[in-house]
């Protein structure tokens, strides 16, 4: 089972996308700010992450930056969570490594696609 | 340096009324001048040749004189050589007559009185002689009388030819220097003339070109610095020397510029702070709605699982109200980022027609609502372009689900066609509805924010009017632009245009239009 670390500040979200991705059957790991993002990940190296990008402590971009700067968890892919379409949100995602971005509300179908398509381009590689 | 004068008469305290009267006054005293002058020269003229008519007629009288007394002296000389008494009288006679002619004369020669004297003297002498001569003669005293007369006459008649020769040799000589005097006054006032007439003509083109310059050089600053003022340029002044009308029209032209200037960064103060509240507050609005969103799409799925199906159609409903609050306030946050200035381009290589299909495809639940029917014609050499993806999708979404909005049992069609113009290629993306349509009146106010046709269209299709506004603003802000054409009850047709490449130098340009333009305000 795959599993989905959720890095995410805001309560109601942390709990609908958990829930939600539970329910299709991940098993989902929880953080709620970027440093305990990146801690967890290196501890338990999940299959994928799942970034809000405005988080306290350090927030998505550093957060993914640092992700990507380890060993261990370079190879995770990570997909951005950006506020609707704020100027130039989505490149910095990019830049900082992220592999994919969905924009806040989520429209969990199309995360749904996104996540399965980086989790079957991992399993290739 | 050669506009110091313009800049005097600029500088000059007076007003331009006054500038104006004094130059023509100045004008009209030159011309007096001159034309006092040319009389003055014409009267010197006059009055010379007056003088020499006066000498030509005096040399003429010395002339009759000199030709009178040799014919006198030779008359009576041959007289007294013969005693008979009708001789002497007549030589007598003769003699007085010719006393009389000097008389005449003495109003001539004026000028000559000391000559004049002389030739008087010698000729009342030789009247005396003569009488003496003659009475000499009729007492029949003939040599005493021929001794008197070779002693006394002679020598007197030949002092008075020598003086009367004398006397015409003067006045010729006089005539001679008079002629050449005037013919040197006629050159001297020739020249004065011309001189006077070219002074006059400078000094009254050098006060035409002061004046007028120090009238127009103002009023060209002043042109120029209203064409920048209209232009949305604020920040100069206008630097005028006069302390005229024009002085204060550039002065009162740099308070308004300063006046303007202060208002348009208050205008623009309070613009970015609507656009900064309507940015936040959106964004606030959103995370609530979010969760509405998201937890009944979980209800729903609950119910899904639970076979408690009754919930769904409620369940749906509110998460299609909220979905169609978040798109509302989207919209909003759109407007307000691009507003801001806050809106980027982030240009991609992509495939035109996928694109188009992927719209049509979100599109197609709105198609399907009001029971339209969705044809998309794509030429067959669309190929690639380079653009911001997510702006061109909003774009044709935008259009799209317009086209929906406002068409009910009807054809919504898409042309997609390259078209080459302006030295550029341009994407031509039309869509065509069979719809309500609009009035002149309404199309006018169409790409305005939350303007859609009038209340009742919101009331009846909902939606906040602001789709097309951000459609255009995109448009623009990629370099392209947007065209609408309509008939009341038949239909509308929007025509989008977009480089297929966009330029990177179009970035200046967005944040402009985004933020610098304030007829784009809302």
């Amino acid at each position: 089972m795959p599993r989905i670390l959720l890095v995410e500040d805001n309560e109601m979200n942390l709990d609908m996308l958990s829930r939600r991705l539970q329910r299709k059957g991940y098993e989902v790991l929880i953080a709620t700010d970027g440093e305990a993002g990146v801690t967890m990940a290196a501890a338990e190296r999940p299959d994928l992450i799942l970034m809000d990008m405005s988080l306290p402590v350090v927030d998505g971009w550093e957060a993914t930056r640092r992700l990507k700067g380890m060993p261990v968890t370079a190879t995770v892919p990570v997909i951005a969570l950006t506020s609707h379409a704020m100027a130039g949100d989505r490149e910095k995602a990019i830049g900082a490594g992220c592999d994919d971005y969905d924009t806040k509300p989520v429209d969990f179908e199309r995360l749904l696609v996104k996540i399965e398509a980086l989790l079957k381009k991992q399993e290739k590689q | 340096m050669k506009d110091w004068l313009p800049r005097l008469v600029a500088r000059a305290p007076f007003t331009v009324h006054t500038k104006l009267i004094g130059a023509f006054f100045a004008i009209v005293a030159l011309l007096i001048i001159f034309g006092v002058v040319v009389i003055q020269v014409l009267s010197g003229i006059n009055h010379r040749s007056e003088e020499l008519s006066q000498l030509r007629r005096k040399v003429a009288a010395f002339r009759q004189l000199q030709h009178d007394t040799t014919a006198q002296i030779y008359g009576v000389t041959s007289a007294l050589l013969s005693p008979e008494e009708r001789m002497l009288e007549s030589a007598l006679r003769q003699l007085n007559e010719f006393r009389y002619d000097l008389e005449r004369l003495q109003f001539v020669t004026q000028d000559e009185v000391e000559l004049f004297k002389r030739i008087r003297q010698e000729h009342e002498q030789l009247i005396q002689m003569i009488t003496k001569v003659v009475e000499l003669t009729r007492v029949h005293e003939y040599k005493k009388a021929n001794d008197l007369r070779l002693t006394k006459t002679v020598p007197l008649a030949d002092t008075l030819e020598r003086l009367t020769n004398e006397m015409v040799n003067r006045a010729e000589a006089d005539m001679e220097a008079k002629v050449d005097e005037s013919t040197r006054a006629h050159m001297t006032s020739r020249w004065v003339v011309i001189g006077f007439a070219v002074g006059s003509i400078g000094l009254a083109i050098l006060l035409g070109y002061a004046v007028s310059s120090s009238l127009m050089g103002p009023v060209k600053l002043m042109d120029e610095r209203l064409r920048q003022i209209a232009s949305g340029d604020f920040s100069g002044s206008v630097k005028v020397p006069n302390r005229d009308e024009l002085g204060r029209l550039a002065n009162n032209l740099n308070r308004m510029s300063e006046e303007l200037r202060d208002l348009y960064q208050k205008i623009e103060a309070a613009s970015r702070h609507k656009s900064d509240f309507l940015s936040n507050m959106s964004h606030e609005l959103r995370t609530p709605l979010n969760a509405i969103i998201g937890y009944s799409e979980m209800l729903t799925e609950e119910a899904e699982d639970r076979e408690q199906k009754g919930f769904i159609p409620d369940l749906q409903k509110i998460r299609a109200s909220g979905k169609h609050l978040l798109e509302l306030i989207n919209d909003i946050l759109d407007l307000s980022k691009i507003e801001a200035g806050k809106v980027e381009l982030f240009p991609e290589t992509f495939n035109i027609k996928d694109l188009i299909e992927e719209v049509a495809s979100t599109v197609q639940p709105l198609i399907v609502k009001n029971s339209n029917v969705l044809a998309i014609n794509c030429a067959d050499n669309l190929g690639a372009m380079y653009a911001d993806i997510t702006k061109v999708r909003q774009i044709l979404f935008n259009l799209l689900s317009n086209a929906c909005k406002f068409t009910e049992l009807g054809t919504i069609t898409l042309d997609a066609v390259q078209d080459y113009s302006e030295g550029a290629v341009w994407l031509s993306v039309s869509v065509i509805d069979t719809g309500i349509g609009m009035t002149e009146e309404q199309m006018g106010k169409l790409f305005q924010p939350f303007s859609q046709a009038d209340i009742q269209t919101t009331r009846k299709f909902g939606g906040t009017g602001l789709g097309l506004a951000i459609t255009r603003q995109f448009c623009e802000m990629m370099g392209g632009d947007i065209k609408v054409r309509s008939e009341f009850g038949r239909g509308t047709a929007f025509t989008v245009r977009l480089p297929l490449a966009a330029p990177p130098a179009r970035a200046d340009a967005i944040s402009f239009a985004a933020s610098g333009d304030p007829s784009k305000s809302v």
